[in-house]
């Protein structure tokens, strides 16, 4: 299977490439592959994120965001088995790893489709919306690469909610915090471009801070990071 | 400095696989992909299957017929997909074969040691099927070098490439769904 073969078949048939790659053990071939367009889905992503400020941060954008969307899987994705486990659910790591890289490759190249909307709406949005809309659109491309990863899980066990809602609780808190320390993405109009900001408070506080900034209620300057 | 220090940390695991990667002749994107996403390739570690009889003919035959075909003298034959999933499978099938060939050994005189006979011969003539059908092809590839006419090799490549999901298959026939094995047709249509 060619590589934009591949990537058609991740974008409309995940979990048929997921039981593919391992009925036929083609991790070995395909793995690099999705590597690949997943790391420049989302570096395109990127790009196009920072460029609105200037091309250097759209750079460190595109450098950042392939991390962002990939880290915290791979952070989590030990726990996984262990979780589903509890639930009787028994899921192979070997299963969920190759689900991962479908749906995280799924979600870049989602990204990647993405970005021309972003380029044409960000110069008409404000900085506070600009972090909240960046929030959402990782959300929204998110959403499909989740429900890979979801749909090659077993069916059956008991509880399955209870494993559904921790999986889900870790993915993004551990997504959101890799999103807080690798910040900024989306520059502030007149600070500096820089390729990270000094680690300040966490995540809940600041995306607190932008959603009221949004709606023009300023915290002090000290306490307004933002990202 | 905790920071650099998982850093390091991560890079130096994924170094450690993809070295491990690079030692079982893994492909360059598997050993370079394993140095930063190596928690997603680190099942290809467990990967080595039990091996059987017949997995050096397996890898001399599907490596010679790829070597052929990526020969500058042959030309463009124009077929851009591999043989990786055809070769997993004929190992998974050789693997099944020595795990007969160890039962038959040990219970020879079972009731349902006749049948397992009847699947080991099906299974076997499958590998050779496929083997025969590799090395005719490698023959065919100088062919197309002379007369340059490459369609029906690239038809056959990419039949070839698709029988793996069909190597081995259990055919289940008779009364009660007792389980047979009736090997697959073969890929000429004939019989």
């Amino acid at each position: 299977m060619s590589g934009l073969t591949l990537i058609a078949e991740v974008l409309r048939r995940p979990a048929q490439v997921v039981e593919r790659i391992e009925r036929e053990g083609t991790l070995a071939v395909d793995g690099p592959r999705l590597l690949a367009a997943f790391a420049g889905g989302a570096a395109l992503f990127g790009f196009v994120i920072g460029m609105d400020r200037s091309p250097l941060q759209g750079m460190f954008a595109a450098l950042k965001l392939p991390v962002l969307l990939l880290l915290p899987l791979m952070l989590v994705l030990p726990a996984l088995p262990a979780l589903w486990r509890a639930c009787d659910v028994e899921v192979a790591y070997g299963r969920l790893a190759v689900a991962s890289l479908v749906g995280a490759t799924r979600a870049a190249v989602l990204a990647a489709a993405a970005a021309p909307v972003w380029w044409l709406a960000a110069p008409l949005l404000d900085y506070h919306v600009a972090v909240l809309a960046f929030a959402g659109a990782l959300a929204a491309v998110g959403a499909p690469g989740l429900w890979v990863v979801g749909e090659a899980i077993p069916a059956g066990g008991r509880d399955r909610w209870l494993a559904r809602v921790g999986t889900l609780a870790f993915l993004g808190l551990a997504t959101m915090q890799t999103g807080w320390m690798l910040r900024p993405f989306v520059a502030r109009p007149h600070g500096e471009v820089v390729l990270f900001r000094t680690v300040e408070q966490d995540v809940f506080q600041s995306l607190g801070t932008t959603a009221r900034s949004s709606v023009g209620v300023y915290d002090t300057p000290s306490e307004d990071t933002g990202w | 400095m905790v920071t650099l220090g998982l850093l390091a940390g991560w890079l130096l695991a994924g170094l450690l696989v993809a070295a491990l990667l690079a030692r079982r002749s893994a492909p360059a994107g598997a050993v370079l992909g394993a140095l930063v996403a190596w928690p997603l390739l680190v099942p290809l570690l467990g990967e080595r299957a039990a091996r059987g009889t017949h997995g050096e003919r397996i890898d001399r035959a599907l490596d010679e017929l790829l070597a052929t075909l990526a020969d500058p003298a042959a030309g463009d034959v124009g077929f851009s997909g591999d043989l990786t999933g055809l070769r997993a499978a004929l190992h998974r099938l050789d693997a099944r074969l020595a795990l007969v060939d160890k039962l038959l050994a040990e219970q020879p005189d079972t009731p349902s040691a006749a049948a397992l006979h009847d699947a080991r011969a099906a299974a076997l003539a499958d590998i050779e099927r496929v083997l025969a059908e590799v090395a005719e092809l490698r023959v065919q590839v100088g062919l197309v070098a002379l007369a340059g006419d490459g369609a029906a090799l690239r038809s056959r490549l990419r039949e070839l490439s698709a029988r793996a999901a069909a190597l081995g298959e259990v055919h289940v026939h008779g009364r009660d769904g007792d389980v047979a094995v009736r090997p697959p047709p073969p890929a000429d249509g004939r019989g």
